[in-house]
């Protein structure tokens, strides 16, 4: 199928409808309705929604304190177990298509005109975000401070939807770990090319469902390029939000420790040679 | 090589982050009981900040149940306000506290809270002791307090 400037376009529902799934993740997940974190009687994803802190070993903290937070933050304990999982199986779904935390950004970054966009592509990013993991579960670990609460797009995400409603929310803001959080969602988030910069980078969940992604990868299903008919042109690459393709000389490679499918290489692609599926036998 | 330089900065840069601490904010953990309840921890602020922002969280322990007014208290006294975090558009699906005029509630027996309070102090404070307390409404009687000291260097408090 050709769209009208004759490239071909992805036809997938995941594709086609993948704005449309954005939208209704903010709408379902961030306030002001939040409905589904209503569901469990809360209003963000701080306590029994939590997907960052449950994981991690505190200096000083007994087995029974550590696991009780697994049962504290039970419902961010399902949610990571459930991405993890279906990310084994078919990539990383809800990074791409889900993540109530990562839409607005990417969305928002649409709005900005090109030009004061920041390009951040030419940065190895699972380096740093390997980087930031270690230390996000090292340091607590030997008590010299913490990356759980005070750089949580988790929490600042909700808190800046609802912000305009609530002094509780805005008093997040007021105050020097809220004006940084903010700065690293604008300057990482809204201003940067593709939206995905603080998803590639700083974010323990997209990290931690990357090396499911890239584990995966031998049996599960992924964004992968038909070799006969790939042209090394680099389209899928200029479009790729999360950094994952590469052209070096005449081989083009998708890195699955960063990939997501969004399905936008696919639609840039003019041969057709990007595909979903399983690895080919 | 570009790559191990950029897992060094990284990883020097996100230490340097989680270790960093401007004091004007904390997070403190409390348990509502008939009893007087129980603060996980005091709170520590570094003194010399014009605002101070606490972040609250707490549960109720059985059998307590009824509303409870947040207050700070100690000498001498500062200007403070008491936020909520009360959703936007309440659905109603599952019962929750709310808070209204520096009160919450309605709290029943497990049901899990946070309130923000934000300290002004009108001039820089050099040190002091206060206390974060709820009261309950019918009986006076405090349900929780937690101790916040303001001076003596960065000290123990924790993220919010």
């Amino acid at each position: 199928m050709k769209a009208d400037n004759g490239k071909p376009r992805a036809t997938s529902f995941w594709a086609r409808y993948r704005n449309l799934i954005l939208v209704i993740s903010i709408i379902l997940f961030l306030p002001p309705l939040a409905a589904i974190v209503q569901l469990t009687g809360d209003v963000n994803f701080c306590g029994r929604w939590c997907p960052r802190m449950f994981f991690v070993w505190r200096e000083g903290t007994t087995m029974t304190a550590f696991l009780m937070g697994f049962v504290r933050s039970y419902m961010g304990v399902a949610l990571v177990v459930t991405i993890l999982g279906t990310t084994l199986a078919f990539g990383r779904y809800w990074c791409s298509h889900l993540c109530p935390v990562a839409s607005p950004l990417e969305l928002g970054s649409r709005l900005v005109p090109a030009p004061l966009k920041l390009d951040f592509s030419k940065t190895p990013a699972p380096s740093f975000r390997y980087a930031y993991l270690s230390v996000y579960f090292i340091v607590p670990a030997i008590g010299i401070g913490s990356l759980c609460c005070n750089y949580c797009n988790f929490a600042a995400v909700p808190r800046l939807f609802a912000a305009p409603f609530s002094a509780g929310d805005l008093t997040y803001f007021l105050r020097f770990q809220g004006v940084v959080n903010l700065g690293l969602l604008l300057f990482l988030g809204i201003f940067a090319k593709g939206g995905r910069a603080y998803c590639n980078l700083l974010c323990p969940i997209g990290a931690l469902d990357a090396l499911s992604n890239r584990i995966g990868a031998k049996f599960g299903r992924r964004i992968r390029i038909d070799r006969t008919k790939c042209t090394n042109c680099g389209e899928c690459s200029k479009v790729c939000p999360a950094w994952a393709i590469d052209t070096q000389g005449d081989t083009t490679i998708i890195n699955q420790l960063s990939c997501m499918p969004c399905r936008l290489c696919q639609g840039a692609c003019q041969t057709q040679a990007i595909y979903y599926g399983k690895p080919a036998s | 090589m570009k790559r191990t330089l950029v897992f060094l900065f990284a990883a020097v840069l996100s230490v340097t982050a989680a270790w960093y601490r401007p004091g004007d904010s904390a997070h403190a953990m409390g348990m509502v009981s008939i009893k007087g309840g129980r603060a996980h921890h005091p709170v520590h602020f570094p003194s010399g900040k014009d605002r101070y922002t606490l972040v609250l969280t707490g549960t109720v322990l059985p059998p307590y149940q009824g509303d409870a007014r947040v207050v700070v208290e100690g000498e001498p006294a500062l200007p403070y306000s008491v936020y909520g975090s009360d959703p936007i558009v309440d659905l109603g699906l599952r019962h929750r506290p709310y808070f209204d005029d520096q009160t919450l509630t309605g709290l029943q027996p497990r049901d899990r809270f946070t309130v923000w309070v934000v300290i002004r102090p009108p001039e820089p404070l050099a040190a002091g002791k206060y206390n974060v307390t709820f009261y309950d409404t019918v009986t006076d009687r405090p349900v929780l307090q937690i101790p916040v000291f303001f001076g003596g260097g960065e000290g123990h408090h924790h993220e919010g």
